[in-house]
């Protein structure tokens, strides 16, 4: 654990600045934040952003907030509009399309119960798909419809393979869960703990090369660097196995991913990710959210999911000589 | 107690906070919409656990045999934040439920409502409930 | 080192390859050295920060035991290698361990193997520890503890009996002592059928040897189970490493794709 010498790094970091003059932004930078609050500093020199949040946004927000153009209703089986529709007393309370007029409310299981620390930041909040702006992705016309042909097989599941790989209880990737989540920073990393699935997102900020090719995980491989109040996430080595909702159901082990994380107010950060799938869309595309920091008191618990599922037993029942 | 869904005014219908779909499973996939059972029975057990809890009901039919309903609520977490504690759902409490049955037929149901016979809340939508109920 | 603040680069894919250069960092990452002298970081606490593991035999049997075919022989990490059971907990112990192919759930099912099994389940950890919160992060399962350096045990009554406990730190001048308690009672602490009830109570002290080796020390305290509290020691290990880290051993996945693979079953 011991510190390399720096002397090196500083040689062509000067080198750099001088042989680089413009930076290069990632295409379609997010808006600049909007206020001028200045964040604390961990002792390697972060911007401190540690604390427990809720996510809002990213998918699960009311339609108009994702695909336009996406299956729906009979076209998915997995569809629960129907459900969300039902009068309050005939469901769940908590619906995930409840209005935006104030403040946007994190999601995800226990979101609804996180004691938020301050306000949103002033509106208008990026929230759902924000590129393309007309909502309809850029898919390859193949690849869509192979994945809508793959929705009709969902429900009843004709195999293993065609049930929601949250429904079993494997690691959401980045799309899939609003929270709580933990922000900690020892040195040189930036740690993502989830209460759901009680997982680490660890993303390295010591300039280590991503890991190669032969190593395909579920939260994929990221590493990152801030830029200012922004920290940029780039992650991949996914596996075949994430999705971005119900109705994109897979996306493809070519996933690569941009995360910027803008810090808003010492409440609130502002969320992109951009979604580069070569095998399955023509571009990429983004979606945003707000991360809203929780009270200080409020902890993560344990969310242990395989433990308790009875998903897959009660879809196809206990298999035979078991 | 017929098998009417009972709606009650408000503080006395009971809503769970969780959000179905919000993560791990379609209610469509495994539940049936069209299906809205009420009975009226005895806690047997409650599973405090991730991804749902779990109320079991012992329900006696008209034929006098007693079926052990099994009914899924949301996570826990939520709810243990929200103030709720497990001793005010003791076995043998009386209640009445209603929810959607399992497609698989079984005696199991997405709980949507759960009432006490003095008409207090058990989960609420928002505020906390102090302990014991009261 | 000090840092004079952010600076902008470019993504110079020409002069430095794919990963844009980190003004916070040190080079990038080689073999760790062992120093004699701990580092401390910058709120004095000794630095628990890497990958660790155990190297022993204690995930499959706590006790002395020899070896089987695929089961390696170790000493065992009971202190007096004595577990003193009630009489009636020692005869479940000897069920459990006859059932131990289909009643080990973390064996069966890849379930979460608590506190302090998950410790020297053969995996590594990661330590990140910061001045607000240490978590415990391990590459089984994606098993996670925030180790809460604030507040108490949550009321029983109201929160979840939980497979990893609740855990509360405090220091001890350089030791790192971790309370745990809500736990529920499907745990066992090896594959040989030990266990325990509801009521366990944990006790984890981490104190660091040097740099690149830490002191595990574990006290159980269950009184539905045990006749009096026992302990458990044990080395950690830094790995070593270049590149040290943790990956992903999602068994349950796994175990799905095996037991449900000819899914959906004719009925």
């Amino acid at each position: 654990m011991s510190r390399q010498p720096l002397r090196a790094i500083k040689v062509v970091a000067a080198v750099t600045i001088v042989l680089v003059t413009a930076f290069v932004p990632v295409a379609g930078q997010a808006p600049a934040a909007k206020s001028q609050w200045t964040p604390a500093r961990t002792p390697d020199g972060q911007p401190d952003i540690q604390g427990a949040y809720a996510r809002a946004g990213i998918y699960g927000l009311a339609p108009q907030q994702m695909e336009s153009n996406g299956p729906h209703g009979a076209e998915n089986p997995l569809d629960d509009t129907a459900y969300s529709r039902l009068p309050d007393g005939q469901r769940k309370r908590g619906r995930s399309d409840e209005s935006l007029a104030d403040s946007p409310q994190p999601q995800g299981e226990g979101g609804r119960a996180v004691p938020l620390a301050g306000p949103a930041p002033p509106g208008p909040w990026r929230l759902g798909l924000v590129d393309p702006p007309d909502k309809v992705l850029p898919w390859k016309p193949e690849e869509d419809k192979k994945r809508r042909e793959f929705l009709m097989h969902t429900n009843p599941a004709a195999s293993l393979r065609y049930v929601e790989f949250d429904a079993r209880c494997a690691l959401p990737g980045l799309f899939l869960n609003g929270g709580p989540f933990q922000f900690i920073q020892p040195e040189n990393k930036v740690l993502i703990l989830s209460e759901y699935q009680h997982y680490t997102r660890t993303i390295h900020l010591d300039g280590r090369p991503h890991l190669g090719s032969g190593i395909r995980l579920f939260m994929g491989d990221s590493i990152g660097h801030w830029e200012g109040n922004t920290l940029i996430v780039d992650t991949t080595n996914f596996n075949e196995f994430t999705s971005f909702t119900r109705e994109i159901p897979y996306l493809s082990d070519a996933l690569h991913t941009i995360e910027r994380f803008t810090i808003a107010d010492q409440n609130n950060i502002e969320y992109e990710v951009t979604v580069d799938d070569p095998k399955l869309f023509t571009k990429p595309w983004k979606t945003a959210g707000l991360y809203r920091k929780a009270k200080p008191e409020y902890e993560i618990t344990e969310y242990a999911c395989a433990e308790g599922s009875q998903t897959l037993l009660n879809m196809f029942g206990t298999p035979p000589g078991q | 107690m017929s098998n009417r869904l009972r709606l009650a005014v408000s503080g006395v219908i009971l809503l769970l906070t969780a959000i179905p779909g919000a993560a791990h499973h379609s209610f469509a996939a495994e539940f049936d919409i069209g299906k809205l059972v009420s009975v009226h029975g005895t806690v047997t057990k409650v599973d405090w656990v991730n991804p749902h809890s779990w109320i079991y009901v012992d329900v006696k039919g008209a034929d006098g045999n007693v079926t052990n309903w099994h009914f899924e609520l949301g996570s826990p977490n939520a709810l243990f934040r929200l103030g709720w504690k497990k001793d005010a759902i003791p076995q043998g409490l009386e209640v009445d439920i209603s929810g959607y049955r399992s497609k698989s037929g079984e005696p199991i149901a997405n709980a949507v409502s759960v009432t006490l016979p003095n008409g207090k809340e058990l989960f609420t939508g928002g505020s906390a409930p102090t302990s014991n109920g009261k | 080192m000090k840092r004079s603040g952010p600076v902008r680069f470019a993504v110079a894919v020409i002069v430095l390859g794919s990963a844009p250069l980190m003004v916070l960092a040190q080079a990038p990452v080689a073999a760790k050295t062992s120093s004699a002298a701990a580092r401390k970081l910058a709120d004095g606490r000794p630095d628990l920060n890497g990958i660790w593991e155990a190297v022993n035999t204690a995930a499959w049997d706590i006790q002395d035991h020899g070896g089987q075919l695929g089961i390696p022989p170790g000493l065992g990490v009971v202190e007096g290698n004595e577990i003193p059971y009630q009489p009636w907990a020692l005869a479940k112990k000897q069920e459990n361990f006859a059932n131990r192919k289909t009643a080990d759930l973390t064996e069966t099912n890849c379930y979460l193997p608590g506190v302090p099994r998950i410790t020297y389940m053969p995996y590594p950890f990661q330590i990140a520890q910061s001045s607000k919160a240490i978590a415990f992060s391990y590459e089984f399962a994606h098993a996670l503890r925030v180790i809460h350096m604030e507040g108490e045990h949550p009321d029983p009554n109201g929160f979840l009996d939980t497979w990893m406990g609740d855990s509360r730190g405090r220091w001890e001048g350089d030791t790192l002592v971790v309370d745990l308690r809500n736990f529920n009672d499907q745990t066992w602490f090896d594959k040989a059928g030990n266990f325990h009830s509801d009521a366990l109570h944990v006790v984890e002290r981490y104190s660091l040897a040097d740099a690149a080796h830490m002191n595990y020390e574990v006290t159980i305290d269950d009184p539905k189970v045990f006749t009096k509290e026992w302990k458990m020691s044990m080395p950690l290990y830094l790995r070593m490493d270049n590149n040290a880290r943790l990956l992903e051993y999602e068994c349950v996945f796994y175990k799905q794709e095996e037991k449900y693979k000819n899914a959906p079953f004719k009925k």
